[in-house]
């Protein structure tokens, strides 16, 4: 691995000034009424921004694991980007932890399945201009590690053997998600279906997680398995509903009234068009198919939790005990990302 | 704008309960009754909804909230213009962190921040022009607990988020008229607009109300503040929106029809605040003067207005 560049970074320069502008008071939120104060210099010196960059590096091998950064100290992670095969796996290792709290398929993490929208997309948090970016912001105590892992079935293709990334974060930044700032102990998670068939009716988990945090972002694809020519039929799987049964509670909150409405679409995504809003959005779709991909954040829509979270989706749904429409069996990959803290 | 402030405490942290209500294709609007499709009671904040359904006039689904146990809802809108388009939001999908159409004529959905301090109560209700029967789905989430900040400051305790309508109001030629006029203290969150040209023979000029600049009479003053060199200009467009359609997080077009000379856009105000301690008087004008001249020719326009504040 080549490191080409390992600086303070014009783009990382800005968010913490940005942020410093608003960030100092020791005051307890709850009783925050004033501006709070500039930060001094003293403070805004603890900012070490760390960034390493590698151009064309032939050090792809299949299902080797390769490490890219890692890195001692505390803050977060706040940028990565990729130009390489799809589909390869990219892991975090945080707090020297052996089995990593982040690992995803570069696709699926960066919000859309089935290659995605046809044209250059976007969000704040990830997309796809050419090279795949990720702003996630992770945080991490001790250490934080970042591997790629290809795999057989994706090399031998278009790109090859090499991969051009940038992988930046700041020590001792904190974690602002929402407009609060999370406490330090605070993680990121992603909790995965990888994939799951799941049968008209069946409920299944996207996560079940103790302690306390807060959802962040749900990122998933869909293939209904009917090609019956029936929307009602083929696309039946949308009536889902999303469920989160919070701190333990035996009843859930409906966090939506059908799948693709929790996703801010309407009508089984009746304008079918891709969208990518900065709340929600439809990567791809392919009704003839019965498949689709889209992401939905919820940090400026929380939901909180202080004793665990399960959160749920069906295949179809109910209303009244009877069944709405006619869902078939479907197959599902889901990414929920959630931020938990002691 | 990011938002950074004090760490959290696990206290405060403690206390963030989401709370929710969702319907899924119910006829709670047959018969044309107001039905209420949230009543909570507690602290906090509204945070996100969603609706869905499909008929004739979606659009003028009225919305109301009752804050805090009130009679009068201080927030009463249309579906669309609440959201930021008038007419029939033809131009889906689109959206930004506060609000949206991904859908027709519906997928609608909006993250304002509404706070309570001991209930909420949120209805719907279908128009009188559309027809009756189409079912309803539904999203009403909110957070106990959970304050509004608005750039990057923390609203004291007792703030509210308020709504000031007018709606078809007919301007005449260089009419200034209100879109609100409040006393207290406050800030502007958002402003929403339709207009639609009265005079529509083909000529330029017919939507040359355009030219209005948006003014704000802030604490009583005399003297306004302008707010825009035009009112294209204020919703961030130019040369009478030449470039079609947007919608960005500042603000957006969310309707233009070069046909009937009509549009509608919205502006928020929360990464460019206007801020007011005894009073806000906002207005606009049916086209323009320039240095004591009409310029061109503005027809008689009428306008729908929504005016967000967030009083204390």
């Amino acid at each position: 691995m080549q490191t080409w560049h390992r600086t303070l970074s014009l783009w990382a320069l800005t968010a913490l000034l940005l942020g410093s502008a608003l960030y100092g008071s020791a005051t307890p939120l709850t009783t925050v009424e004033h501006p709070p104060q500039p930060l001094s210099a003293a403070y805004l010196s603890r900012m070490h921004t760390w960034s390493y960059s590698s151009k064309g590096a032939d050090i792809l091998r299949p299902d080797k694991e390769v490490t890219l950064v890692n890195h001692v100290g505390s803050g977060c992670l706040t940028f990565m980007f990729f130009a390489m095969n799809e589909r390869m796996r990219i892991r975090l290792y945080v707090n020297g932890e052996k089995t990593p709290s982040i690992d995803m398929a570069s696709d699926i993490g960066a919000g859309y399945g089935f290659g995605g929208p046809k044209d250059v997309y976007g969000t704040r948090v990830m997309g796809r201009y050419g090279g795949q970016f990720y702003n996630y912001h992770v945080p991490y105590q001790s250490s934080i590690r970042v591997t790629l892992l290809p795999t057989t079935q994706n090399l031998n293709s278009a790109t090859g053997t090499n991969v051009w990334y940038t992988i930046r974060g700041t020590d001792n930044l904190p974690l602002n998600v929402g407009g609060l700032t999370l406490p330090k102990s605070t993680r990121l998670y992603l909790y995965r279906n990888e994939p799951i068939l799941a049968k008209p009716l069946q409920e299944f988990n996207l996560c079940d997680v103790n302690g306390a945090g807060m959802l962040y972002l749900v990122v998933m694809t869909a293939h209904g398995l009917a090609h019956t020519g029936i929307p009602q039929t083929d696309l039946g799987f949308m009536e889902g509903c999303f469920r989160a049964y919070i701190d333990g509670a035996k009843d859930p909150e409906y966090l939506s009234s059908g799948m693709e409405d929790y996703l801010l679409g309407s009508g089984y995504f009746n304008q079918n068009q891709v969208y990518s809003g900065y709340i929600g959005g439809l990567t791809y779709l392919d009704k003839n198919q019965a498949k689709f991909s889209a992401y939905r954040f919820n940090d400026t829509d929380p939901v909180f939790f202080s004793k665990g979270l399960r959160l749920t989706l069906r295949d179809g749904d109910t209303v009244d005990g009877q069944v709405i429409y006619n869902p078939q069996p479907t197959s599902f990959r889901t990414y929920t990302w959630v931020y938990k803290w002691q | 704008m990011t938002v950074l402030v004090p760490p959290s405490d696990d206290v405060f942290l403690a206390g963030l309960k989401p709370f929710c209500s969702i319907g899924k294709e119910v006829t709670v609007l047959n018969g044309y009754q107001e039905a209420e499709l949230l009543r909570h009671e507690g602290k906090g904040c509204l945070s996100h909804m969603w609706f869905g359904g499909d008929w004739p006039g979606y659009e003028k689904t009225r919305l109301r909230i009752y804050v805090d146990g009130e009679n009068s809802p201080s927030i009463d809108m249309e579906m669309g213009l609440g959201h930021g388009y008038g007419a029939d939001g033809d131009g889906a999908p689109w959206g930004t962190e506060k609000m949206g159409k991904t859908g027709h004529p519906s997928g609608v959905y909006n993250t304002y921040k509404i706070p309570f301090g001991s209930s909420v109560r949120v209805t719907a209700q279908r128009s009188v022009d559309s027809p009756d029967g189409g079912p309803f789905w539904w999203i009403v989430r909110g957070v106990d607990g959970l304050p509004v900040t608005f750039a990057g400051l923390r609203l004291p305790d007792q703030a509210r988020l308020r709504l000031y309508t007018k709606e078809n109001h007919v301007a005449e030629p260089l009419e200034e008229f209100s879109l609100c006029d409040v006393q207290g203290a406050g800030t502007v969150y958002q402003v929403a607009m339709s207009g639609e040209s009265l005079r529509n023979v083909g000529d330029w000029k017919d939507i040359s109300y355009l030219e209005a600049i948006v003014r704000a009479y802030l604490n009583g003053d005399p003297d306004p503040l302008l707010l825009s060199s035009g009112l294209e200009d204020y919703f961030l467009g130019t040369f009478y929106f030449n470039r079609g359609r947007f919608a960005n997080a500042i603000a957006g077009l969310t309707h233009l029809d070069s046909e009937n000379n009509s549009f509608s856009a919205y502006r928020f105000h929360d990464d460019d605040p206007i801020f007011f301690n005894n009073g806000l008087r906002l207005t606009c004008r049916c086209g323009e003067e320039l240095n004591g001249a009409m310029l061109h020719d503005p027809p008689a326009t009428r306008f729908s207005t929504y005016t967000w504040l967030y009083q204390w």
